[in-house]
């Protein structure tokens, strides 16, 4: 045991290769943001309030108050199906308010809330000062936080608002929009609610009356009722609070409500408190981005169906017919299929006669190539075949392949149209439309028109990661081509920080020659990549297109083989 | 593609854990998490399809944990879960010999023959943590995928840091010496 502990600490953590190489490739596992993406809604789809825990719980939070709003609504909606009730008279009487404010009357402060469906806004507004305002007609969201504690000033970021963001928080604008609309709400503004009771009640407290309307809900599988008990003014008809008293004995929660008159709804985040003079980062695509995006999805939709060939081949004087690897690519709209062609010993291919046709040459000469396949796309899905080999010896691959779902695809899409489903070097669509250049909430997107570095006349778009995701290079740069239907000339993705061993801190794909397709947007014929700068170690990329294949549907079945 | 692929590609150590201990709200928690938990089932598991499914299994046990305690480290709690689960469905599936071809291609971070290579060492790797006890290749995953300390990682099992410095070494021991028969072949 002891002679354990003693090597474990002489070892101080270093590794053998070739674990320490196996190790450095786990930590590359790709994390495909789609997935990502999955697993946050799937995750937070299960969000209800969490229980009692006054110490450490400093603010409600946002999603918790809209979710509270949403409540109101539902139990509004609900109580209106009820003939003899006068929540009908509510139900109307709220109709003609074009602005809800609440107040949460919390242990740590107040926080303050505004919903206007009419207008479709949203907003809160923090004990601490911050403020969210989301505007769901203009699709933006301005937030304002305020600096940390010890830090001078804070900061209003201005984004495009997400449908997840939508999702996550906007379900009350929905639920009220269908009560106002006189329709039954659904079930979808407060996830797992059941109503299990009802009750009308006149209460007078300290000489005033109310009517209170006490609605229990169960959320999921829970033993505890949540009971919202909504009082109403009879004279007006409009709900003046809400409480939410849970049975199991946490503290109640209180929403104090009013109806603002129109010179107090709040116009933008600065009505809501945060002053004027405060730094905003604007991540909302400028007029000329706006462009950009709308033309580099033009190039993605007017490319148009091929069969290619990518020669991948290493060192600058390398030459297609003496490459590592082939890449052979079908792609039939959204549907494509890679399959990897490897030219083994004794096998060597001759250099092609003058003026050949390469595509047809190389395809003929693959004949007699070991072929493996590597993803089908069936439109939607990506499927990745698995492939059983080992390492030592490359003849044993064998075409017996299981294929297993690797993601979907997103071609016109927001953002890249095969990320995480195929590297953008195998398809040449990819290479020359695959980067759509718009701002996420995890990175900003800056237009510069005429650059100082990189090929002359183009457009050069840097990708800031603003937000530290594990993996991600901080600094993307893509240089569009005006003049060429904006397909990407040149790319450099760099990261200040040492990576690995191996790893490069600065990749850059340099398009030297392109062609143009019969729809007339560009695709390159030979990429350039190098690693740090290290040009005697390039690798090159040749893309042998053909617009005229036939591409039955057979070829994006998750078959072993598409030709031999 | 492109760069948000290189984003989820570039090889590097794991995100330091946050500070944070108890997030405001379950929201916040998945966020802050979810490419934690997500990436530590990808890395044991090589398959994003499992991964995503271990991944709700490691938030749904956690939110029966997250309504009901307060003393909770999180991050630990998450990675942990993420590891432990990932291991266990490989173990119940019996994971054949695969490779990821996602990384076999070239794309606009790495060398092809590096990756090639690097594809085929951490499937190898992934399978002989197959063959190792629970606990040594849960120990392993958490220092060397997850960046966890000894300490952490004891914290994390709820088990004494010698214990986890024994678990390691074996771990380790076994390790190197498999990967690097299957590599001569032997």
């Amino acid at each position: 045991m002891n002679d354990y502990r003693e090597q474990h600490a002489n070892d101080a953590g270093k590794l053998d290769f070739p674990l320490r190489r196996g190790v450095d490739a786990v930590l590359a596992t790709p994390i495909p943001p789609e997935s990502l993406a999955r697993v946050v809604e799937r995750a937070s789809a299960l969000q209800v309030e969490r229980p009692q825990l006054p110490a450490r719980r400093r603010w409600l939070p946002y999603s918790l108050a809209t979710s509270i709003v949403a409540a109101l609504l539902i139990a509004a909606g609900m109580w209106a199906l009820m003939p003899s009730s006068s929540w009908a008279e509510v139900v109307k009487a709220m109709q003609t308010r074009s602005w809800i404010h609440g107040v949460f009357k919390l242990q740590q402060g107040d926080m303050d809330c505004w919903l206007s469906p009419e207008h479709k806004i949203h907003a809160v507004r923090f004990g601490n000062g911050g403020v969210v305002f989301d505007d769901a007609k203009n699709m933006i969201r301005t937030q304002y936080q305020v600096a940390s504690e010890g830090a001078t000033g804070g900061v209003i970021i201005r984004e495009p608002l997400s449908p997840v963001l939508i999702a996550g928080s906007h379900h009350f604008m929905q639920m009220f929009e269908a009560m106002v609309r006189g329709e039954e709400p659904g079930g979808d503004g407060w996830p797992n609610a059941q109503t299990v009771s009802r009750e009308r009640r006149d209460v007078t407290e300290n000489g005033r009356k109310w009517t209170e309307f006490d609605f229990g809900l169960r959320f999921g599988n829970q033993e505890a009722i949540t009971h919202v008990v909504i009082r109403v003014d009879p004279e007006t008809n409009l709900p003046a609070s809400m409480e939410f008293k849970s049975t199991d004995g946490h503290p109640a929660m209180q929403l104090v409500l009013d109806y603002p008159e129109p010179s107090k709804w709040p116009r933008d985040i600065y009505d809501l408190g945060a002053p004027r003079t405060t730094k905003i980062d604007d991540r909302i695509p400028s007029k000329q981005l706006d462009e950009l995006i709308t033309r580099v999805r033009e190039g993605q939709e007017k490319f148009g169906s091929y069969a290619a060939i990518v020669a991948v081949s290493l060192g600058p004087d390398s030459k297609p017919w003496q490459a590592f690897r082939y890449e052979l690519v079908w792609r039939k709209g959204a549907k494509f299929r890679v399959e990897f062609a490897y030219v083994l010993p004794p096998h060597r291919m001759a250099a092609p006669p003058a003026n050949v046709q390469m595509f047809g040459w190389l395809q003929n000469e693959l004949k007699s190539a070991q072929i493996v396949p590597s993803r089908v796309c069936d439109g939607n899905v990506v499927w990745n075949a698995k492939v059983v080999r080992k390492i030592a010896d490359p003849k044993e691959l064998a075409p017996e392949v299981t294929w297993e779902r690797l993601g979907t695809v997103n071609v016109g899409g927001e953002f890249d149209s095969y990320a995480g489903s195929v590297s953008a070097s195998t398809l040449p669509d990819a290479m020359a439309y695959g980067m759509m250049p718009v701002p996420t909430q995890s990175r900003t997107v800056s237009l510069v028109s005429k650059p100082t570095e990189g090929p002359a006349n183009c457009l050069l778009a840097e990708l800031r990661v603003t937000r530290e995701t594990r993996g991600a290079y901080h600094l993307s740069k893509y240089w569009y081509d005006p003049e060429h239907a904006y397909f990407i000339r040149h790319s450099e993705v760099s990261d200040p920080r040492p990576i690995r061993d191996d790893g490069c801190q600065l990749n850059i794909h340099d398009v030297e020659e392109f062609a143009r397709t019969p729809s007339g947007v560009y695709y390159p014929t030979r990429v350039r990549r190098t690693c740090d700068d290290k040009s005697d170690q390039a690798t090159y990329y040749w893309y042998y297109v053909d617009f005229n294949s036939d591409l039955p549907d057979s070829l994006f079945e998750r078959k072993a083989r598409s030709i031999q | 593609v492109t760069d948000d692929v290189a984003y989820a590609r570039k090889p590097g150590p794991p995100q330091a854990l946050p500070e944070k201990n108890v997030p405001d709200c379950w929201d916040t928690l998945v966020r802050e998490h979810a490419a934690g938990v997500l990436g530590a089932a990808c890395r044991v598991l090589g398959n994003t399809a499992d991964a995503e499914e271990v991944s709700q299994e490691v938030f749904l046990e956690a939110f029966q944990k997250w309504r009901l305690r307060d003393d909770i480290h999180w991050p630990y709690m998450l990675r942990r879960l993420a590891v432990y689960r990932a291991l266990d469905r490989r173990r119940r599936r019996k994971y054949t010999a695969s490779s990821d071809e996602i990384a076999a291609v070239p794309g606009r971070e790495a060398g092809p023959v590096d990756t090639a290579v690097a594809v085929e060492l951490s499937e190898l790797l992934r399978l002989e943590l197959d063959q190792l006890p629970a606990r040594e290749a849960e120990v392993f995953c958490l220092q060397h995928f997850e960046g966890l300390e000894r300490s952490e990682i004891a914290d994390a099992l709820e088990i004494k840091p010698g214990a986890v410095a024994v678990a390691l070494c074996k771990a380790r021991a076994k390790l190197s010496e498999r990967l690097s028969r299957a590599i001569r072949g032997d």
